[in-house]
């Protein structure tokens, strides 16, 4: 089977992204938001604006709030919304997804297509289901107005893996026409274990917080925000990350390593062997203003969806995680929001009552 | 009955000491200062006192002695007055122990370091240690210059602890003879929990350790440093300490309350009990710049002398402390090294695996028994 129409679900920097870029490529798109505030606009301008790697007004094939809409007769529905709205989206598919619908979470950041299957299966629904996710989101970009988004590019060598990973060549081969820049990877595991977002945004944000609400975020995030005392604390982070991968048998890389990969950094910079230096020389990352306040998704999604499982990941493999523990719990504190047991848990993601065997068996078998 | 006091022997020449003498020799004390850095003494020695600016005057104090040589800074003096940071009290009290005598009181102030002094008066040879402390400094201070100091502040309220406990009314009777200011709490646990330094300076520095490093402390520490977030470690830290505090049944306060008996805070923070509130309506902490690096006490003496002493208290009385114990651990990891190692835990006291009954019988009763 190939790909030939496309449900994206979210109508952000990304679901915008996507919706003008497969539609310039011949795709037939729906896009679905939740609110009709977000789509007049696009309605009202007749497509999306893009510039970047497309260039033109994208007239999309649908623009519906109605998920039921959305998704009929569609070859794979590509779900483009933050971590937090996983549980909603789940939720909203469970009574109208059919087994032949394959589910692209992109990006699952950590745990995404676990998550949403596990709340699938929380609503309700009970027939088999294919997911697959990409670490990251698939295209870097920003909406540039109500109507408009800006496609700098696609995000390269980009890991995708599928849940269940009996399906990965299937799921692989399906979405590769749509992004030719995914690497398959072991399992849902390793691109859980590869969230750099979660690496770096939440030691930045914690080790700036008194900055941050001073100023309302008036300075860069990474150039100035991440010193070296910063870059010790994501390094010590990371090499948690990394034992905890090691343990349950997940390849994995250093931070350096991904971030360098992901042309994020300069070979310098990554050889050095210093976070700090390369965060401070990257360079697409260099006008990246801090956020405004702590409210933002750094915090919420990096520590809840991406620490938050790091952890869970540590206990199951059995190996400390006393920096990633620390920054969770200082979190906490600071926004009075207690993500160890609100964010994305073993439980949440499906695994509450597995050991480490019985984990690494449920991600390839799906049961 | 002990008699009057009339000269004081100072150990330290810094921003403390400097300040503790000028301040004394203004109220008629003889003061005797005493300091193993040299260059730090020879350009009082060389005018023979200090210049000071305080809220009393403006002024030339003159020091009768001023010396290198412990055992001539105490001779004759009543009162022995330790004034230095935490980590250099093994240093000073090392110094001070060959020579002291019975009829002397030792002070120090701040201490704050628990059982460590007794410790090592032990080492020194006295089997039956006796001195007391203050939680705080009695003085907001500087050293400006080879021969001047600043006060921009004088104490008002002390806590005021003594070891063994059952010897604490009779120095606070002397010592509050020089220092109107200091109240009388039962023991050196009660003063090892009002060090408000301990309680906010590493919680707030790790939330501000990407600025201090970004621009070289370009920003006002409390003022602008301790946002709405970060006063809310604070007062997690602070509810820990307060936990600690009470399994062992020692008085304490709130840090907003202290902090409002020590001058430091309005009413209105008092009455909202947070310590963003405390820190932004501080008239006298209000210019505090930040350091200008992380290299500074507020982690190198508020962590290994404050923190940890907490936390390991809290183990001591089965109390959890997470809050402080993850910013012991990221406070190390930021400054790439183990602050735990030459921190104040109960085995550098000489403690190691004492129980908290008898931990509070010692604290009380002294080695007499």
């Amino acid at each position: 089977m190939t790909v030939q129409k496309v449900t994206i679900l979210g109508a952000g920097h990304g679901g915008c992204a996507a919706a003008a870029d497969l539609t310039a490529r011949g795709f037939e798109v729906r896009l679905h938001a939740r609110r009709e505030e977000s789509l007049a606009p696009l309605r009202e301008q007749g497509g999306i604006q893009a510039a970047g790697v497309q260039d033109g007004l994208f007239p999309v094939h649908l623009l519906t709030t109605d998920i039921e809409a959305a998704i009929t007769g569609a070859d794979i529905i590509m779900l483009v919304v933050p971590s937090v709205a996983h549980g909603f989206y789940a939720e909203a598919l469970a009574p109208l997804l059919t087994p032949d619908i394959p589910v692209f979470v992109n990006p699952g950041h950590t745990g995404g297509a676990l998550h949403f299957v596990s709340e699938l299966r929380r609503a309700g629904y009970t027939d088999p289901v294919k997911t697959c996710e990409t670490v990251t989101l698939t295209y870097i970009c920003r909406k540039t107005g109500l109507a408009s988004v800006e496609i700098f590019s696609y995000t390269k060598k980009l890991k995708f893996a599928a849940f269940p990973g009996k399906h990965a060549q299937d799921m692989f081969d399906l979405v590769k026409p749509l992004y030719p820049k995914i690497t398959l990877v072991s399992s849902v595991l390793e691109t859980a274990l590869t969230n750099i977002n979660a690496v770096f945004h939440a030691p930045g944000m914690l080790m700036n917080a008194g900055w941050i609400e001073d100023t309302g975020g008036d300075f860069l995030f990474y150039r100035e925000g991440i010193t070296p005392a910063v870059g010790r604390v994501i390094a010590e982070l990371d090499a948690e990350r990394m034992a905890v991968a090691k343990a349950l048998g997940v390849p994995t890389a250093s931070f350096l390593e991904n971030f360098y990969q992901a042309g994020l950094t300069t070979l310098e910079a990554k050889d050095s062997g210093d976070i700090s230096r390369a965060c401070v020389e990257s360079e697409p990352n260099w006008k990246i203003k801090s956020p405004p306040s702590l409210d933002h998704r750094y915090i919420h999604e990096d520590v809840g969806y991406g620490l938050v499982p790091f952890a869970g990941f540590g206990r199951l493999a059995d190996v400390p995680t006393p920096t990633i523990d620390g920054i969770i719990h200082l979190t906490s504190e600071m926004m009075d929001i207690p993500y160890a047991t609100d964010g994305l848990t073993l439980e949440a993601m499906g695994l509450g009552d597995l050991d480490a065997e019985g984990v690494l068996k449920f991600v390839e078998e799906g049961a | 009955m002990a008699a009057p006091v009339q000269s004081i022997a100072i150990f330290g020449a810094g921003g403390g000491g400097t300040s503790a003498a000028a301040h004394l020799t203004t109220l008629g004390f003889q003061i005797r200062l005493y300091s193993q850095d040299e260059s730090a003494l020879a350009p009082l020695q060389e005018i023979g006192g200090i210049e000071y600016d305080a809220p009393f005057g403006k002024g030339f104090a003159k020091i009768p002695v001023i010396t290198s040589d412990a055992a001539t800074a105490m001779a004759g003096a009543e009162l022995v007055m330790i004034v230095s940071p935490a980590h250099l009290h093994e240093k000073w009290i090392s110094a001070a122990a060959p020579h002291l005598t019975d009829d002397q009181t030792l002070f120090v102030s701040p201490g704050h370091t628990l059982m460590l002094i007794p410790h090592i008066l032990r080492a020194n040879g006295i089997k039956n240690p006796v001195f007391c402390e203050t939680a705080t400094l009695p003085y907001l201070c500087r050293r400006t210059g080879p021969t001047t100091c600043r006060i921009s502040r004088v104490s008002d309220f002390m806590v005021f602890g003594g070891f063994p406990g059952v010897a604490t009314k009779r120095q606070y009777d002397i010592v509050s003879t020089v220092y109107p200011a200091v109240k009388e709490f039962s023991n050196v646990l009660e003063t090892v929990f009002p060090y408000g330094n301990a309680i906010h300076h590493p919680p707030a520095f790790l939330c501000n350790a990407g600025r201090v490093e970004a621009t070289g402390g370009d920003f006002r520490h409390y003022y602008d440093g301790i946002t709405p977030s970060v006063g809310r470690l604070i007062d997690a830290v602070d509810r820990e300490r307060i936990a600690v505090a009470d399994a062992l049944n020692a008085k304490t306060m709130p840090f907003v309350e202290l902090f409002y008996q020590m001058g430091y805070t309005t009413e209105a923070a008092r009455e909202s009990g947070i310590a963003y509130e405390a820190f932004h309506q501080s008239e006298p902490d209000k210019w505090i710049p930040a350091p200008p690096q992380l290299e500074h006490r507020y982690f190198l003496e508020d962590v290994p002398y404050g923190h940890i002493i907490y936390s390991e208290l809290g183990r001591l009385a089965g109390v959890p402390t997470p809050t402080i114990d993850h910013i012991i651990h990221l406070a190390s990891v930021s400054l790439g090294r183990d602050l735990t190692a030459d921190a104040l835990t109960l085995e550098k006291m000489g403690l190691a695996g004492v129980t908290k009954e008898r931990f509070l019988d010692l604290l009380e009763n002294g080695f007499d028994n």
